[in-house]
């Protein structure tokens, strides 16, 4: 999306008469790269399904009282972070009577998921990001398979630039000593 | 044990995940279908509203309207009454006798002398 149509997009969806028309040309736009946002953090892909979906019905809901504060787009990405972080600590409370620690519970999922087409490599790649605290986690997922911005991820993130740096150098720091002890 | 370094940024990886054929294309009708697909009974709120506005501009001009029209005339039978005063503040018959006769005809002021005896 360039940012002329963002513009134009975050005016017309406060509208009530261009509302319907704006929100349409969002999901086709956005459907994607939420997607893709969602799923780097929850791994399976049902799971990133239903988080999408409870996005964007989030998002419609509370179209009434978007006032253009930020941009449409960005607005929206905070909604899917939120979500797909909610989930998570579902997860987590899921999980607290098994003897399994989540991360170990993230990843054989993924191992069962049958949209999961990675190679061993990418296997423990995935292992090592799912070690990361969720903030990091999302950090590094922005940062090194999206290659966003850090002035756009402080704005979905409402952290600053300077923070994000130090915790993405930090994620790399703490995944390449993860795949170098675990070989 | 592999002793040599990982370099994350050597190793940049695509991402292994894979979705379902189509899974896009159904996802968006969906979600259209589930959102600007249904009737809001808020937007048929926002509908009324404009025309709202509209018909309360017109009623509210037409008063305002009617309003300047009958302060106008209500100055001119106020001076006149004001003007005419005597002394003790009643109004002299006469005068009040023209100033009915403005307003009214004849024909109209006997019927209503009439109507009052009733």
């Amino acid at each position: 999306m360039d940012s002329k149509e963002i513009n134009e997009l975050t005016v017309q969806i406060q509208n009530p008469a261009t509302r319907n028309a704006a929100f349409s040309k969002l999901v086709k736009l956005l459907s994607k790269p939420l997607y893709w946002h969602i799923r780097k953090m929850v791994l399976v892909h049902e799971d990133a399904d239903d988080v999408l979906q409870n996005t964007f019905m989030k998002a419609w809901k509370a179209l009434d009282s978007f006032r253009g504060d930020s941009q449409i787009n960005t607005w929206i990405y905070r909604i899917a972070t939120n979500e797909a972080l909610t989930f998570l600590a579902q997860q987590r409370m899921k999980n607290v009577t098994s003897s399994l620690e989540i991360e170990e519970v993230m990843v054989s999922r993924l191992e069962a998921d049958s949209y999961f087409s990675g190679d061993e490599a990418a296997k423990k790649l995935q292992e090592a990001i799912v070690q990361l605290p969720e903030k990091q986690r999302l950090v590094f997922n922005m940062k090194y398979f999206s290659d966003m911005k850090y002035e756009e991820m402080s704005e979905i993130l409402g952290t600053s630039v300077g923070a994000l740096k130090a915790s993405y150098h930090h994620a790399v720091k703490k995944i390449e000593a993860y795949l170098t002890n675990t070989d | 044990m592999n002793m040599d370094k990982f370099d994350i940024e050597q190793e940049k990886q695509e991402m292994p995940f894979s979705v379902p054929d189509g899974y896009f294309e159904d996802f968006e009708a969906k979600i259209l279908a589930e959102t600007v697909g249904t009737k809001q009974p808020v937007s048929l709120w926002k509908r009324v509203q404009p025309l709202l506005y509209a018909a309360a501009m017109i009623v509210g001009v037409m008063f305002i309207t009617r309003a300047a029209i009958n302060h106008t005339q209500n100055n001119t039978a106020t001076n006149t009454i004001t003007t005419a005063q005597n002394d003790d503040n009643t109004v002299s018959d006469s005068v009040l006798h023209q100033i009915v006769l403005d307003n009214m005809s004849e024909e109209q002021l006997v019927e209503f002398i009439l109507a009052s005896a009733e």
